[in-house]
């Protein structure tokens, strides 16, 4: 591949890699609710989905180490270290992700200490911690390989490894055959929520053959991927076997998942022409049977095209296995539509795995145990490395100058774009005030949830007139603030969101009104500012109707919090000064929803 | 909430103080890269650093040189960054964006003060547009892009100055749109034009500095240091 290639897809991973990261930021900082479309009845979303996919993808490094190790087919060994490697990113990633699904990441260590045996979720975190380990002790050589790992120190360490390798491949297997099995015992554990195609007893079981299959696979596809990046040649006929192994995982998979579905009676419902069935058909037909039969020839097995098609459509089925279980078809009480946050960070985790990946490859001896291999250096005008004068093309200084251009962009792109303001202010989009109705009882309701108050209005204002003498001093009690020329505005008016505090002035108007910019005297000292603005009574001397009622501040609280403040605080005093406690409960004002059927009755009469 | 004002406090803003202020750090970072590169492939231990420094330090507040040479020149070219320095960071209404965006802020100056700063800054800016326009010395090293950046700090200067002048007919809202563009496109092109030395201009002299102090026949080496060994030509 073109060096020009190389950087622009280097590029493009950096650009997806520091845009997770960014949203990172956000995702730690203000919490899930925030950031994600994640809730308490939807748990599981994208990020999940993925790691399923990853974990399946990782199939190949146990599948690759057992058939090299246990079973001694040494003609695999050149590809050994590329499937250890893959399997360690796509671990990696998992853990990773799992950071940004756990509500308390920092409790991540938690099963080590408290020992939930009977939880799945137990199991996958210990096989995840302890197979992790694993695979970094499995490529450890290939790192200490390098000539920065002279000291004896690391040599011993070296030959420590080499030593240890057979009871670490085996851990590793043991490992991860439970671990990719308790994966799907998740869904065994939930099955109301999975769909009946793609539910089965023996997901477990599924889960671990398919990702035998897909790991293979995956290595193929690694491999072809692998040779147009350094230009080197791939080893087909390797590949070509690990089809053939690919072929018989996949079809005792094919055999056992649709196996079960007939022997259960579920088979029928993938004829049943909904979007569901046509997905199943798809995934086993385009992603399953057509592979198995490409794969089953020899002839096309031994093409580059027939391997590539079938490693393509098998990681392809796989993955749509995955993704169907945990995300398209999962029941869920409301729709899920994942935030661009959660997007980001489900891209840029395997961005980041793969420049990983890339370097690895590029520098130590992961293809080849002799060396690593020397691509020629690229010979391209980096972009983006203004104003560097010094900055030789392929320098360390160069590239630095080129990436941190790019994450400058990148960063500001995510500044703009993820909704810092909202998630910091924890602001929702408006939710306009429902006006209450009636007079005499005024229904109050203000986002018509059917919550409703039947609050006594004439009755309040008889009682409050005849013990205050006035009846205009009645109404001042609550209306404390009265729109030009009105006398009672009703709390609507003002409180006109829900859940937040909303500006309601409006200074262009004012300002047109007052004559413009000769005006600004008018209200505004010296600063011009909204706390050096005069006070609206200053002019509107009938606005605050009462000497001591709450000065107007042009953000006017929410209608729950403002219709909660007017009542309770009068409630508190009264249910003191009277010494009738129940005059301070909700259920004084919220009465109606002591009887469901009570509501119901008075919204029909309503 | 009138247009400018959802530009002030909304995406655009914080995009913009993204580019702008990354992407300063970023140059910062990398000079400082270069310059060390610089210096080590010169591999002179001679320098009077001492000196250097207290050079540097010297024309970083530049006020005991004002009178030197070209005092006029000086005086207004010190004056205008006077006057953006001052307003740009110590307006109250500055000051509340920042604090809506980021929650930091510092105590502001009065109005009164920042608007005499303002003025003198307006005139200083207009006197060197036009020594720029009229000194044939000073025309000749002009590019395009200079001309416009001291038009866009004028223009934020102006039209912040007079918004909310009694005797001034423009809409408020107008002016003030007019402003926030304006500061926008400043901001946005900060990074990648002259103004960088906003905070590179320590480094820089730093940079002369050290290009003043390098021994006799040092020249024969420049080369060498600031390309490397293959030495290119510049």
């Amino acid at each position: 591949m073109a060096a020009q290639y190389r950087n622009w897809i280097k590029d493009g991973l950096w650009a997806l890699a520091i845009a997770g990261m960014a949203a990172a930021v956000l995702r730690f900082t203000f919490g899930l609710g925030a950031s994600t479309g994640l809730n308490d009845t939807t748990p599981w979303g994208l990020w999940i989905a993925f790691k399923l996919c990853f974990v399946a993808l990782s199939g190949g490094g146990f599948t690759l180490a057992a058939m090299v190790y246990v079973f001694h087919l040494e003609s695999f060994r050149p590809i050994l270290r590329r499937a250890i490697l893959l399997a360690l990113l796509g671990y990696g990633s998992f853990i990773v992700s799992l950071l940004f699904d756990l509500g308390l990441p920092w409790h991540i260590y938690m099963p080590i200490i408290h020992w939930q045996h009977h939880s799945v979720m137990f199991e996958i975190a210990w096989c995840v911690m302890l197979y992790f380990t694993v695979l970094t002790l499995e490529f450890a050589p290939v790192i200490l390989e390098h000539d920065w790992f002279r000291h004896p120190i690391f040599q011993m360490i070296y030959r420590a490894l080499h030593v240890a390798v057979i009871p670490l491949v085996i851990t590793g297997i043991v490992l991860s055959t439970l671990h990719q099995s308790s994966l799907g015992a998740l869904i065994l554990i939930m099955p109301h929520r999975v769909h009946p195609l793609w539910y089965s007893p023996w997901i477990p079981v599924l889960f671990f053959i398919s990702a035998i299959a897909a790991g293979l696979m995956a290595l193929v596809l690694e491999g072809f991927l692998v040779e147009r990046w350094l230009g080197s040649q791939v080893k087909l006929d390797l590949l070509e076997r690990l089809g053939k192994v690919a072929a018989f995982a996949l079809a005792l998979y094919l055999a056992l998942r649709l196996g079960d579905l007939w022997a259960r009676g579920t088979l029928p419902a993938a004829l049943d022409g909904s979007w569901q069935s046509l997905l199943f058909g798809a995934e086993v037909l385009i992603g399953g049977l057509l592979p198995l039969t490409l794969l089953t020839s020899r002839k096309i097995r031994q093409t580059r095209e027939g391997l590539l098609t079938s490693a393509l459509l098998i990681v392809a089925g796989v993955v749509s296995q995955r993704m169907s279980l945990s995300l398209f078809t999962m029941w869920r009480p409301a729709p899920y539509l994942p935030s661009l946050a959660e997007i980001l960070i489900a891209l840029g985790v395997p961005a980041a795995a793969a420049l990983i990946y890339l370097f690895f490859v590029e520098n130590l001896a992961v293809l080849d145990e002799k060396a690593p291999l020397k691509i020629a250096p690229a010979r391209v005008q980096l972009p983006m490395t203004w104003p560097f004068p010094f900055a030789e093309r392929n320098s360390l200084n160069g590239i630095i100058a080129h990436r941190s251009g790019l994450a400058v962009g990148i960063i500001a792109v995510m500044l703009a774009v993820l909704p810092i303001q909202t998630a910091a202010s924890g602001a929702l989009p408006l939710n306009l005030v429902q006006p209450a109705r009636g007079w005499r009882i005024l229904w109050i309701d203000g986002n018509r949830a059917k919550y409703q108050v039947e609050f006594a209005h004439a009755e309040h204002q008889e009682r409050l007139a005849k013990e205050m003498g006035s009846s205009e001093e009645a109404c001042q009690t609550c209306h404390h603030l009265n729109l030009p020329q009105d006398e009672a505005t009703a709390c609507w008016q003002c409180h006109r969101d829900y859940l937040q505090a909303v500006n309601i002035f409006d200074h262009t108007r004012h300002q047109q009104i007052l004559g413009g910019n000769a005006a600004c005297q008018e209200c505004h000292t010296v600063e011009h500012t909204r706390r050096s603005a005069a006070a609206c009574q200053e002019c509107h001397e009938t606005m605050s109707p009462k000497e001591g009622q709450a000065a107007f501040n042009p953000m006017a609280p929410a209608y729950l919090d403002a219709m909660h403040g007017l009542c309770q605080d009068c409630h508190a005093q009264q249910a003191a000064a009277q010494n009738r406690p129940e005059l301070a409960l909700c259920k004084t004002c919220h009465s109606l929803q002591e009887n469901p059927s009570e509501l119901q009755a008075a919204i029909r009469n309503e | 909430m009138p247009t400018w004002m959802l530009i002030a406090k909304g995406a655009a803003l914080r995009f913009t103080l993204g580019i702008c202020a990354l992407g300063l750090l970023r140059l910062l970072l990398l000079t400082a890269l270069d310059m060390f590169a610089a210096l080590r492939r010169a591999g002179d231990r001679r320098l009077p650093l001492g000196q250097i420094a207290r050079q540097t330090l010297s024309w970083v507040a530049p006020l005991a040189r004002l009178h030197r040479s070209r005092p006029a020149y000086s005086f207004a070219s010190f004056v205008f960054h006077l006057g953006i320095l001052f307003a740009g960071f110590f307006l109250v209404n500055h000051l509340d964006i920042l604090k809506d965006l980021l929650g930091i802020s510092w105590p502001s100056l009065p109005k009164p003060a920042l608007d005499a700063l303002t003025l003198a800054a307006i005139i200083g800016g207009a006197y060197l547009l036009l020594y720029r326009l009229y000194a044939a010395s000073s025309r000749r090293l002009s590019k395009l892009s200079d001309y416009l950046l001291l038009v866009v700090i004028l223009n934020i200067l102006l039209s912040g100055y007079i918004a909310g002048r009694p005797w001034n007919s423009i809409p408020y809202d107008s002016l003030m749109l007019f402003h926030t563009l304006n500061g926008i496109a400043l901001l946005l092109v900060m990074p990648f034009t002259k103004i960088a030395h906003c905070v590179l201009y320590p480094l820089i002299r730093l940079g002369s500095e050290i290009a003043w102090h390098f021994p006799p026949r040092g020249g024969e080496q420049v080369i060498h240091a600031l390309y490397g060994p293959e030495g290119r030509k510049i």
